[in-house]
């Protein structure tokens, strides 16, 4: 128990430090921000949308992570930001992202 | 206001976890019900959990009128079931028990302040979790246009739905997708677990090994970084751990009410990982081989959990999921087999390393094992096995996922090592007391 107390009290205290000082628009892409995603193109996209629409996805494959490739986790995370619009495989309406 | 709906909605799976202990037995009169209540919390989460996991599978939205209804019916059901019975009798708790208890409050508040600002940044907690989330409560079910979608095949489609229902259950309450707040539904589950864990074990084990035993689950390292990831692996570990204890309970003590206990957290490890699975069938094993002689009531429990899952499994079929991290049937494939075998050593072993972590776990395994071969050469052989074979399959099973993956092993092991571990080391910590009291009673009564 001591020996935890030793080492997770000040973890708190340093998650609640960093944490607490984030923006809405840092919370907002935080994940994006963790893959260091560009938030701009998400964005721009996401105001374009509306529930339920039918979008795809054009992003390159990118290189090869131990799982997935990079494309693939911008596939992901553009799954994820983009809800409750749906990602297809075709689509009128399509995400474009270029790594730089 | 948000924090105030996601409190709102905790408070009424409370209330239908009161209602439902009468019901599980665990609460024959108001009076054990007001001693027992401490497993009501996590009873509620649970039940709540499956009931709207089931629900999303055939477009019915689990939201506030839901909670309400069941709320409702379950503490009306509950009290009535009570009618007549013996009523509680005030006591003054002692005043260690309310020092530690504020200590434990004083902590998982000081826990609160970090999981109130958390950003939901971490992989498999978007990537899966509360996009699941996100979806139930955007569509109110689990549309197979997302949740049977080739473009969601990234997200373990095939993992069942009890923590994104809960997930989705936060958000309708809270009346937004609310990233941030929603990492206190996992705090939370840390409260119901410890709370169900002090009710299992009282009245076992003294007071003296119970309360240290919940400071150190609480001030585990892992625990706490693992619930600040908002993964399923700690909310897994934590109700898979309640039902470890409950059913160690049972085998001690035959009382049905901790077997029913056992059975609800059983069916909530089923519905909340695949991997739950294989904890599941290590504890019943476990259970089966200590107490075969009891093989009625365990069958019985086994059946039921078996069908609280059926209804997943079925439409996992229908939509033909398949999990995207390895197959059991590849357990059979000789050539891939031959090929990989020489991972699982190096899996178990640094599995072992990572319970072993003290800088993850405190000292909750080696004295787990101490205590475990203790008890075995005191005489408490039954839960000894019991323990054994939960704790000894499980970390097996999860070494053979290694093995049968098509993943490249070390990339998969360095990813997954740290929480995959949680359900095995908190499973064995939650027998912890029981392992020193059998011990020690043994080694009396062998004195005598």
């Amino acid at each position: 128990m001591i020996l935890g107390a030793v080492v997770v009290l000040p973890r708190v205290e340093r998650s609640v430090s960093r944490d607490s000082t984030l923006t809405a628009a840092e919370r907002l892409h935080a994940a994006g921000d963790r893959l260091h995603f560009d938030p701009r193109p998400f964005d721009a996209f996401a105001s374009t949308l509306s529930p339920r629409t039918r979008y795809a996805v054009d992003v390159p494959p990118g290189e090869r992570g131990p799982f997935i490739t990079r494309g693939a986790v911008v596939r992901a995370y553009a799954a994820f930001y983009f809800l409750p619009a749906i990602q297809v495989r075709r689509a009128s309406r399509v995400f474009r992202y270029r790594f730089p | 206001m948000r924090v105030a709906g996601l409190l709102g909605a905790n408070a009424l799976m409370l209330c239908i976890g009161l209602g439902l202990l009468p019901w599980l037995g665990v609460a024959r009169s108001w009076r054990k019900l007001v001693s027992r209540s401490g497993l009501a919390y996590l009873c509620g989460l649970v039940v709540t959990g499956i009931l709207a996991a089931h629900l999303a599978l055939v477009h019915v939205a689990f939201g506030w009128v839901a909670l309400a209804v069941v709320a409702a019916v379950s503490v009306v059901s509950g009290a009535w079931h009570l009618r007549g019975s013996e009523r509680p009798v005030w006591t003054r708790p002692g005043w260690p028990a309310v020092g530690v208890a504020a200590a434990l409050a004083a902590l998982l508040a000081e826990y609160a302040r970090a999981f109130a600002v958390a950003p939901l940044n971490r992989y498999d907690a978007w990537a899966i979790w509360a996009l699941k989330g996100h979806a139930l409560y955007a569509f109110g079910w689990a549309d197979p246009t997302v949740f049977a979608g080739s473009e969601y095949r990234f997200a373990n489609l095939d993992y069942p739905l009890l923590l994104p229902s809960v997930e989705a259950i936060d958000f309708r309450a809270m009346g937004a997708f609310d990233t941030r707040l929603l990492h206190l539904q996992f705090l939370l589950f840390l409260v119901a677990a410890l709370a169900a864990l002090g009710t299992v074990l009282a009245g076992r084990v003294h007071a003296l090994l119970l309360w240290p035993l919940l400071g150190a689950v609480a001030l585990a390292p892992a625990v706490f970084d693992q619930l600040l990831t908002a993964y399923a692996d700690l909310p897994l570990a934590l109700v898979f751990a309640v039902g470890v204890a409950a059913g160690a309970r049972w085998l001690l003590s035959d009382e049905r009410w901790a077997l029913a206990v056992a059975t609800l957290c059983f069916a909530g490890t089923l519905l909340t990982k695949n991997e739950g699975t294989l904890f599941v069938a290590a504890a019943f094993v476990g259970l089966f081989a200590a107490a075969y002689r009891r093989w009625r009531p365990l069958a019985v429990a086994a059946a039921v959990d078996v069908v609280l899952l059926l209804p997943w499994k079925l439409y996992v079929r229908a939509h033909d999921l398949r999990d995207i991290n390895y197959s059991l049937t590849d357990t059979f494939d000789v050539h891939h087999i031959s090929g990989r075998v020489g991972v699982g050593p190096i899996a178990f072993r640094t599995l072992a390393g990572e319970m072993l972590d003290p800088r993850q776990w405190g000292l909750l395994a080696p004295i787990f094992a101490v205590l475990l071969v203790l008890a075995a050469v005191t005489g408490a052989r039954a839960l000894a096995v019991y323990g054994g074979a939960t704790v000894l399959l499980s970390w097996l099973g999860l070494s053979w996922i290694y093995v049968i993956s098509h993943f490249e092993y070390s990339a998969y092991l360095d990813s997954t090592k740290e929480r995959i571990v949680a359900s095995v080391v908190l499973a064995g910590a939650a027998l912890i007391p029981l392992l020193a009291t059998e011990a020690w009673a043994g080694a009396q009564g062998r004195r005598g």
